[in-house]
């Protein structure tokens, strides 16, 4: 399988605060076509992970070294105009929430027929025409009226659904959903997952799915990467993680998964809190929260060390 | 119920506890605020100057010297003489008097029963609150100046009349704010909690409410000097306020008017006088709501 | 949409009929006597007995109150105790040059306070935001009156650009004489729709279809143009119409200043007279002005909004 996204050493940060910064040397690969899972609690630096690739950080928020190697061009030198030519067209991001991810203002075939304007030559009719094609394609019903409509009258379910037939209206070459399914019921959560995976296979593009949900992980992924206190501290394929978790916290995250089928004991539960970026602890970031911790891990940060081909973990004692 | 009584109690302390250090880091933020604090000490200035006025004044506002009437300034009268001979300066300096005792007064006035109109409407609901509620947007559908105009020439321009009209002008929204922030508080928790173990209506509106709208209180109190001193200075340009020889800002400018071509120094001299003033009631009320807001020190956090 | 129109009708109703009610009695519970207001401190007793009756105001409350109401339904405000002449007639007569100069006012305000306030927005906290915020609270400190004397001293005195009274003659004469006036009451509402436009567009900034639209690569330009500032001049539109007593207020002074013809200068000039009847239905007017443009503001705001919009 050939790269086609390399994140090399990304390191993000505030604005004045380069010090505590909120993504640390973040490096990982995503190869062509497969379904690549970020997982890790709230606040663990998924979410800037993936606005960092798109170039969306927030505005007090910089990129302050790093790069990002797409179709072999680094997108962190590029100016909003160019990376404009790309975000859309190459590649696409939905986002976790449905409901307010679309414009109140604009009829849903406004905000599709967007997309193809600034990406495409195509005319009005053309635009129309394809604009129906996605809905289509998103099994959205009566995709002709619904070019008409205003999000307001469509359901959460449903948005989302625009919203990928959005991502995908000019076949991109790389997905990023962060977090598609969390704000929506369950047996919607399916069949949109269902519809992504679908959709990845005819289009044969690659999607980072970007997740707390280790069900959606399993179901979905090829290779998973752990991110805790925004650095990478596991990655591997996803059998291996879920099988032999090699760093406590994924361990950790793992058993606090409920599991259907298994008797019915207390979850376990990781102690404690994602700590403050501004009290980073000294040391593995994880040592508060570690059941394993010995003095060294107070004392030095470990490394992300390759162990085999494709599998990193960043531990002094690795659970082996 | 024991359980219950000390559960309260210690959410009551929370509740203070927690008021007490909000207190210190608000007011920290309003003095980090400088341009707020400028404000806050020319408002401090002009009032001492305005209490103390017999003593700061360089002349007697209203002893007329026609000789020397419509002077430039000069090392005795340093902003001139009025048409009548006056010290501007003076009359300036009795001027701050009027217009801060009209402001503070009817600010006053409006802000306590406005603000408890609002609670008892936001926290009763139903038919008062909606009865209460149409009658305040009424009144904010007539011009304030209008209906102080109205109201002045039917019951006499005095210092009274114009201290109610001010009132009454300002209440709606003072009452609007309160009803808004009342009905906030009211689903909080706390509020819930003392409202099932029955305390009563005064008891919940004074302890609990109470300290949760005084920030919107003294944010909309300062903001409110502005509109009454300028609508003060407006009705007393028409004529209608305060009558002379009383100085005002505005019964100055309206003095100096009809001159402005000639001598424009007699209606701009007052003007910033009156202008200044408002400002730094902006400026205040601005830094307030900035040090108050609780969205906003989230943020600073 | 007409049944929304007609729900907005329903609840304007009760507040017109309200707000006339109030203006009726906020002036009969008042001390002090019309009649004596009109004559003067000096009017011997005959006059004012004799005044009172002419008023009506000798008959009980409740039938003054109804007779009003009655007046009122058919526009009829009663005569100039001054010239005899229907104030209706009056009113009417001047109405549109208010409505003129309001209406240039807001234009103003919308010109200077729209493009202000997203400059601010798009500069946030830099100095060019502080220097315009700064501006904005020297825009919201200044009363017309005071602004209007000013703008005189300014630009019909020192530069002698425009002039300072009077309405001119012929369409565009018309309009140079309207700019100074508009310009003084759109300065100060320019402060408060900057404000507003400014704290709308940070709102609308951080908004989650804002990051999406970033996200399908379309321009800059558009992506502020298109997604955020339609919505950002939704709640603007609503400002305007909150401003509305103050707009009229500001016009009232201003026509004074300036002296034009309005029902500003129409109720000033009736207070040196004492002209009761007449400021009474100024007072009616502008109330009802008020409201009419709250409900066009409405119907409007349900027009380029479609989440309100009732399908």
């Amino acid at each position: 399988m050939t790269t086609l996204m390399e994140i090399k050493d990304l390191k993000v940060g505030p604005d004045n605060n380069q010090i505590n910064s909120i993504l640390d040397n973040i490096s990982f690969q995503v190869k062509q076509g497969e379904t690549l899972a970020v997982v890790g609690e709230s606040g663990c630096g998924k979410s800037m992970t993936a606005l960092s690739i798109m170039g969306l950080l927030p505005q007090n928020i910089k990129l302050s070294s790093g790069s990002i190697i797409f179709d072999g061009k680094d997108l962190t030198s590029f100016t909003t105009k160019k990376m404009n030519q790309i975000r859309g067209k190459d590649m696409a991001m939905i986002f976790q929430e449905p409901l307010t991810s679309l414009n109140p203002s604009f009829t849903i075939g406004n905000q599709i027929a967007e997309v193809f304007k600034y990406h495409t030559n195509y005319n009005a009719a053309e635009i129309k025409k394809r604009s129906i094609e996605v809905l289509q394609k998103v099994k959205i019903p009566d995709p002709e009226e619904k070019l008409k409509a205003y999000p307001h009258e469509l359901s959460g379910g449903m948005r989302q659904r625009v919203m990928i037939a959005m991502a995908l209206a000019c076949n991109p070459k790389i997905l990023i959903a962060d977090e598609p399914t969390t704000a929506l019921d369950v047996t919607i959560q399916a069949q949109i997952l269902d519809l992504i995976l679908e959709l990845q296979k005819d289009f044969n593009m690659s999607v980072v799915m970007i997740t707390h949900d280790l069900g959606v992980v399993a179901e979905t992924c090829q290779r998973a990467i752990v991110m805790y206190a925004g650095q990478i501290v596991e990655e591997g394929k996803v059998e291996d993680i879920f099988e032999q978790p090699l760093h406590p916290y994924t361990r950790g995250l793992m058993l606090s998964a409920p599991r259907l089928g298994s008797p019915k004991e207390k979850l376990h539960v990781i102690d404690g809190m994602v700590p403050d970026r501004e009290n980073m602890p000294k040391g593995c970031r994880f040592n508060p929260r570690c059941e394993f911790a010995t003095d060294k891990c107070f004392e030095s940060e470990p490394k992300l060390e390759e162990i085999q081909e494709g599998r990193r973990v960043r531990c002094w004692n690795k659970l082996l | 119920m024991m359980e219950r009584t000390i559960i309260k109690e210690v959410e009551d302390l929370n509740v203070i506890k927690k008021n007490s250090k909000r207190k210190s880091a608000e007011w920290a933020a309003f003095r980090g605020n400088k341009i707020g604090m400028i404000a806050l000490w020319v408002l401090i200035i002009v009032s001492i100057m305005a209490i103390a006025a017999p003593l700061v004044a360089p002349y007697d506002p209203n002893t007329q010297d026609v000789i020397n009437r419509m002077k430039s300034s000069s090392s005795e009268h340093w902003l001139g003489t009025d048409i009548y001979g006056r010290d501007v300066l003076s009359r300036i300096i009795y001027g701050a008097r009027t217009s801060m005792l009209v402001g503070v007064i009817s600010v006053a006035l409006s802000s306590v029963i406005g603000f408890a109109i609002g609670m008892i409407a936001g926290y009763k609901g139903g038919k008062l609150d909606d009865i209460l509620m149409r009658v305040l947007e009424s009144i904010q559908t007539i011009p304030l100046l209008l209906l102080g105009l109205m109201v002045l020439v039917a019951a006499g321009s005095n210092i009274y009349t114009l201290i109610l009209v001010i009132t009454v002008g300002l209440l709606p929204s003072c009452a609007r704010i309160a009803r808004g922030s009342t009905l906030d508080v009211k689903e909080k928790e706390f509020v819930k909690a003392a409202i099932s173990m029955g305390s009563g209506t005064i008891r919940i509106l004074i302890s609990h409410i109470l300290p949760n709208v005084l920030s919107s209180f003294l944010v909309i109190s300062a903001l409110h000097m502005t509109s009454a001193i300028m609508v003060e200075a407006s009705l007393s340009f028409l004529g209608l306020g305060i009558q002379p020889p009383t100085a005002t800002w505005g019964n100055m400018i309206m003095d100096g008017f009809p001159h402005v071509a000639t001598k424009p120094a007699l209606a701009i001299y007052p003007g910033l006088a009156l202008i200044i003033v408002s400002i730094s009631f902006n400026l205040v009320g601005d830094a307030l709501r900035d040090a108050l807001d609780p969205h906003i020190s989230k943020k600073r956090k | 949409m007409f049944k929304f129109i007609f729900r907005r009708l329903l609840v304007t109703l009760p507040t017109m009929f309200l707000t006339i009610s109030i203006i009726f009695f906020g002036l009969r519970i008042l001390p002090g006597d019309p009649a004596v207001a009109m004559l003067g401190d000096n009017a011997t007793p005959a006059a004012v007995e004799a005044l009172r009756e002419e008023m009506g105001l000798n008959e009980p409350l409740w039938k003054q109150y109804l007779a009003y109401l009655g007046d009122i339904v058919q526009a009829d405000f009663g005569e100039s105790f001054i010239s005899g002449e229907s104030v209706s007639a009056q009113l009417f007569a001047v109405f549109p040059d208010t409505l003129n100069l309001t209406f240039f006012g807001i234009i103003f305000g919308c010109v200077i306070g729209i493009p202000l306030g997203i400059i601010s927005a798009l500069k946030r906290n830099t100095k060019i935001d502080n220097f315009l915020r700064f501006i904005s609270i020297i825009g919201l400190s200044v009363p017309p009156f005071l602004l209007g004397i000013y703008m005189i001293l300014a630009f019909s005195l020192k530069m002698a650009i425009f002039p300072s009274m009077g309405t001119g003659e012929g369409f565009l004469n018309q309009i140079y004489y309207l700019i100074l006036p508009s310009l003084t009451i759109g300065l100060i509402l320019s402060a408060s729709v900057m404000r507003y436009t400014r704290s709308s567009m940070l709102d609308e900034i951080n908004q989650d279809y804002i990051r999406t639209a970033w996200a399908k690569g379309i321009p800059e330009k558009l992506v502020i143009y298109k997604h955020v500032l339609r919505n950002t001049l939704i709640p603007v539109v609503t400002v305007i119409g909150l401003q509305m007593t103050g707009l009229l207020s500001g016009a009232v002074i201003t026509e004074s200043i300036f002296s034009r013809p309005g029902l500003g200068s129409l109720a000033i000039g009736a207070i040196t007279t004492r002209d009761f009847p007449v400021l009474q239905g100024c007072l009616v007017l502008f109330a009802i002005a008020v409201m009419v443009v709250n409900l066009l503001v409405d119907i409007s705001y349900s027009i380029i909004n479609p989440r309100i919009r009732p399908s």
